[in-house]
């Protein structure tokens, strides 16, 4: 038998896809659809004459192709604290600039450094472009031109890499990015759920319910003074226990369309180890307020970022089906989507604008802040 | 014509892309960078020395090598035949897909550039302008007068020290005396050259022997080292031997006189 190579050792040399690659490559093909990305190919094929097509994007776990000859972007998120670059082939590159300016390039040439005419207009490009993202995430252009991306200080480096056409000519615009940057991303970005096609009556039951676990008021400056590492006091209503463990008021809450809430008291789960709440009450209903009894007050979605706001501390969601709901009683445990040491979210009218960890401030809980998404 | 830096450039593209369509402006920012473009797209063979086409190719598998030598354009076949010899002819000619991309690959290292600019500072001038034998004139002739201030007891100890720096530096090379004196000559080209935008250092560099700007990329300082008083010093130097030079008809091109203009 000596000399014979074992089973493992034959398929030790299958190619392997990391978990990681494949979340990664599901957020940057959501990119293309409606989103920052969507709006900015559609303002880049408003163009005239500019013909371009992106393929699907592949993901490299490493810093591939980061010294290729090349139009380099660098920007930097602020919010992060991050930097990533935006790298686009040479012949890509020319071909942009070619169409935009009616230059009937040999084919010969298409290899040729790039010029400064052509770094002009590829700032402009990058910069207006970065202008219509909506939502805007925050980037910022430190510079563009040939020089490769210096990615030192920044650890494990990701690259995304798109085919492109533009025009006749096949390239590839990589992304390079920090793996931390692109974890918070995977975290940031879920894959959109596709709703199941309910009737409209059972639509509203067989729905999302959020576990709340109270408020907290946004400092001075509003969402836009949110700061990842910023810490929160819990006050509406003050929670005591471990962060892992919350005690005091937690509700399972679904907002009705017509505005009012269904609520239903829960405690945590503290024997299990993924997340899992308890029921402990019955089934209220809370009608909303009558419009004409209260001032109209503008939502915390369209109030502007200096604005203080409250939002809402999120434990995590259940889905829950009509039929479970209907026998549901104290006692009865409820997985959540979320592991008890996974980050809660905090939101804004059902929108995620940020996400912390629970932390132990004296007695009570308070929320230190991880990423801000907006 | 002066072709827009890269800053200008951006500012004709939010003028022309980024203004009212019915603007004037706009048309006549699209229209500029248009034919600016049209300028620096295309790299001029005929202006880049032989030697960089050899250099282009000369890692390349000796199918590719005979591709270029036996059907690239006329001024690349003939450094390449100079360079390697006559090309085995293939025994059937290439697909015309890969030829049009053996054709494209090795021009990657090149660049475009029109050839004569309004604001060109001297340097480039004297790089892209001037033919060898005015360029060996000019440059040993740069390195003359750089050994005589080396040994000018009037000339700042400072001064004196940093030229002398230059002049251990060539003869450390290993050339005979003229050579050695045109190479100190050419230290100041590469102090100057890395004053200047780098696009068009590169587009100057292309008209020299690629063996010689190995060597001036060894004399260029890096960034952080460069002096605005040394580089002024050098700029002065080198009007100072050009300018007689031309006065004796020994340079058909007079020194460039938008700089004299600057120069107090």
């Amino acid at each position: 038998m000596t000399g014979e190579p074992s089973a493992l050792d034959v398929w030790s040399d299958l190619p392997r896809v990391d978990r990681r690659t494949l979340a990664l490559e599901r957020v940057a093909s959501a990119w293309l659809g409606p989103g920052p990305l969507g709006s900015l190919f559609v303002w880049l094929g408003a163009l005239p004459g500019l013909d371009l097509a992106l393929d699907r994007p592949e993901v490299d776990l490493r810093a591939a192709g980061i010294a290729r000859p090349g139009l380099v972007a660098q920007l930097r998120l602020p919010r992060h604290g991050a930097r990533l670059a935006l790298g686009v082939e040479v012949p890509v590159a020319h071909a942009v600039v070619d169409h935009l300016l009616g230059f009937d390039r040999p084919f010969a040439e298409r290899r040729l450094q790039l010029t400064p005419v052509e770094w002009g207009v590829w700032t402009y490009l990058v910069v207006r472009s970065l202008e219509e993202m909506r939502p805007n995430p925050g980037f910022s252009v430190d510079r563009v031109g040939p020089d490769p991306f210096d990615a030192s200080g920044l650890g494990p480096i990701a690259t995304i890499r798109w085919a492109v056409r533009a025009g006749e000519t096949a390239g590839a615009v990589r992304l390079w990015l920090p793996e931390s940057l692109a974890e918070a991303w995977l975290g940031a970005e879920p894959p959109p759920r596709t709703p199941k096609p309910h009737s409209p009556k059972l639509r509203e039951l067989a729905a999302d319910w959020r576990v709340v676990a109270g408020r907290v008021t946004t400092p001075r400056g509003g969402l836009g003074a949110l700061r990842p590492g910023g810490v929160l006091p819990l006050t509406d209503p003050p929670l005591t226990g471990e962060p892992n463990a919350p005690v005091g008021p937690l509700f399972l809450v679904h907002r009705t369309d017509d505005g009012g809430e269904r609520r239903i008291a829960v405690t945590v789960d503290p024997g299990s180890t993924r997340g899992a709440v308890v029921v402990s009450g019955p089934l209220v209903h809370e009608p909303s307020p009558d419009p004409g009894s209260q001032p109209a007050m503008p939502s915390d979605a369209d109030a502007p970022l200096d604005a203080p706001v409250t939002l809402t501390v999120e434990l995590g969601r259940i889905n829950l089906p009509v039929s479970r709901l209907a026998d549901l009683k104290p006692g009865d445990v409820l997985p959540l989507n979320r592991h008890g040491r996974e980050p809660v979210e905090l939101t804004s009218n059902g929108r995620a604008v940020a996400r912390g960890e629970l932390i132990l401030i004296d007695e009570e809980l308070g929320l230190r802040v991880t990423n801000v998404f907006l | 014509m002066t072709t827009p830096s890269t800053n200008a450039a951006f500012e004709l593209a939010a003028l022309a892309w980024g203004s009212d369509s019915e603007d004037p402006r706009a048309e006549a920012a699209l229209r500029r960078l248009g034919r600016a473009h049209r300028e620096e797209a295309r790299a001029d063979l005929s202006r880049v020395h032989p030697t960089w086409l050899v250099r282009a190719v000369q890692d390349e598998s000796p199918a590719v090598r005979a591709i270029v030598a036996g059907l690239g354009p006329p001024s690349v076949q003939a450094a390449l035949r100079a360079a390697f010899g006559a090309p085995s002819s293939p025994d059937r000619r290439p697909h015309p897909e890969v030829l049009e991309w053996v054709l494209a690959l090795w021009s990657e290292r090149l660049v475009g550039g029109e050839p004569e600019r309004d604001d060109d500072p001297p340097i480039i001038v004297a790089l892209a302008r001037l033919s060898p034998l005015e360029a060996y004139r000019l440059w040993h002739g740069v390195g003359r007068a750089k050994r005589r201030l080396a040994e000018d007891p009037g000339q700042a100890p400072e001064v004196r020290a940093w030229i002398q720096r230059d002049v251990e530096t060539v003869d450390r090379a290993g050339f005979g005396p003229r050579r050695r004196t045109a190479l100190l000559g050419l230290t100041t080209a590469a102090r100057l050259l890395g004053d200047c935008e780098p696009f068009r250092s590169r587009w100057a560099v292309q008209h020299l022997p690629y063996p010689v700007v190995k060597r001036l990329r060894r004399f260029t300082p890096p960034a952080a080292k460069r002096s605005a008083s040394i580089s002024r010093l050098e700029a002065r130097i080198l009007r100072m031997v050009w300018k007689p030079l031309a006065r004796e008809g020994k340079l058909a091109t007079p020194f460039p006189n938008a700089v004299d203009r600057e120069e107090p």
